[in-house]
């Protein structure tokens, strides 16, 4: 079996079990039979898609994009819809009712929707990698970082926000995209009926503060690409997926119809490795790959990242010894080999800084990346 | 709503058509809860129950011959109107 002479004895030992399996399956392949393992197949199937029910969908709202994402294509509906100048949208204003306002952190009414900052974290074995993102709308190119221009007014129609048009949906984050493959086919008719339905975690909270109310809302995408369990899962494919990666987004609304949103994502180290598990407490990691193979697979994944956030602060959080030394380094090296300045990294050892539940300690996390945020916005 | 559908199912959402072993089926959100007030008062659900429809055996419901989209869709349009 592939080569391995070790690999023979299983091959022996295994084929009088085929065989006698598949005479065995061949004449006993009647109907109920055949009844029973579609059942339960479908049965499997049932089972899946309601007991790890965390599949959402939002109304009107295209829950697999961030409100920034969001907001750039409702402001180019309604740019495009003729209502670019600023005559027109106070009309559509006036007509859908539904205006919001994206407010930086200068606290202006009307500022730059851009002040969106991400991070991500990597699961790299026990460690984890954060990376910070940014969408600048001042540098940023529209096509490549959508965001709408600083000073938009975003102007959401009640009425348009029925259908969500699938071609502006994240892939990364559409759990039912190739399911609906024939729908989306179908075009602008069958529109009604996509539902992009996303797999991860949607909460909301109101907190009070200073006699007004706020709106705190997290929601956090799982990538449907590359998923699986520690240690079975890791690394980057040849495509630059990465394991396990998330988008999580923090949006707060204020009750004049302000809005922010920070978004983090998070994934595992994006070069080639393994950690196949063993009885030992940590698997040995595995690093894979030739160093081209490496490079193109790291390319991928970061300038994807990069156009899709913008600037990126790669946190890496995994531990600066043994195995995860390696590969944090294998992590520097790709880092170095790819040499953007968009892309800044950072590597906190965060079991070594904080140890003995030192929590504290992350606030040299935080100061290290204290001026990545501040430009953030 | 055409007569040769007698049975009218309501459904939240088409997850999307599948083709299993045993033909194609269509995976349809039979039961969802609204978590949340996403931004712009959207309503964002969460999924509770899913269906798996068999289309051949919808398709054959009806006594028309047409074919299974044109049986599923007064279901879907009811999903539309909530």
């Amino acid at each position: 079996v592939s080569g391995h002479r070790r690999a023979r004895v299983p091959v022996v030992a295994l084929t009088p079990t085929l065989t006698s399996r598949s005479r065995r399956a061949r004449s006993s392949w009647c109907l109920p039979c055949l009844l029973l393992t579609l059942c339960s197949y479908l049965q499997l199937l049932r089972e899946i898609s309601e007991t790890s029910s965390f599949f959402y969908a939002g109304g009107g709202y295209d829950l697999t994009n961030c409100l920034q994402r969001n907001d750039y294509h409702a402001w180019k509906a309604s740019s495009a819809g003729g209502s670019g100048d600023a005559a027109g949208a106070e009309a559509t204003r006036s007509r859908s009712g539904s205006v919001s306002r994206m407010a930086g952190a200068g606290g202006s009414s009307v500022t730059s929707s851009g002040s969106v900052a991400s991070s991500a974290a990597a699961d790299g074995g026990h460690g984890r990698h954060a990376s910070h993102h940014r969408f600048d709308t001042d540098a940023c190119l529209e096509a490549e970082r959508p965001a709408p221009p600083v000073g938009a007014v975003v102007h959401r129609d009640a009425g348009a926000a029925a259908a969500v048009d699938p071609a502006h949906c994240d892939e990364r984050f559409f759990w039912n995209r190739r399911a609906l493959n024939a729908v989306v086919a179908a075009g602008p008719r069958a529109r009604g009926f996509v539902t992009p339905i996303m797999n991860g975690f949607v909460e909301a909270a109101h907190c009070p503060v200073a006699e007004s109310e706020v709106g705190l809302l997290l929601i956090s995408r799982r990538a449907c690409t590359r998923q699986g369990t520690r240690f079975n899962m890791r690394g980057a494919d040849a495509e630059g997926n990465v394991a396990n990666y998330a988008e999580s987004e923090q949006i707060t609304t204020l009750e004049d119809g302000r809005l922010s949103s920070f978004v983090q994502v998070r994934g595992s180290i994006p070069v080639l490795w393994e950690q196949p598990v063993s009885l030992k407490y940590t698997p040995r990691v595995l690093l894979k790959g030739a160093e081209a193979a490496n490079h193109a697979v790291f390319g991928r994944h970061m300038r994807c990242q990069l156009t899709r956030y913008g600037a990126v602060t790669a946190v890496n959080l995994i531990d600066k010894k043994k195995d995860q030394q390696r590969l944090g380094e294998a992590y520097e090296r790709e880092v170095a080999a790819f040499g953007r300045p968009e892309l800044r990294y950072v590597w906190f050892d965060f079991h070594a800084e904080c140890k003995n539940m030192q929590w504290q300690n992350l606030r040299r996390l935080v100061d290290l990346v204290a001026n990545d945020f501040a430009s953030y916005g | 709503v055409p007569a040769t559908v007698y049975k009218t199912l309501v459904v939240d959402a088409l997850y999307g058509a599948f083709q299993l072993l045993s033909g194609p089926y269509l995976a349809v959100v039979s039961k969802s809860r609204r978590v949340a007030r996403g931004p712009y008062h959207a309503p964002i659900f969460q999924v509770e129950d899913m269906k798996w429809l068999p289309i051949r055996r919808l398709a054959a419901r009806s006594s028309s011959a047409g074919d299974a989209t044109v049986a599923l869709s007064p279901e879907e349009r009811e999903e539309e109107e909530m």
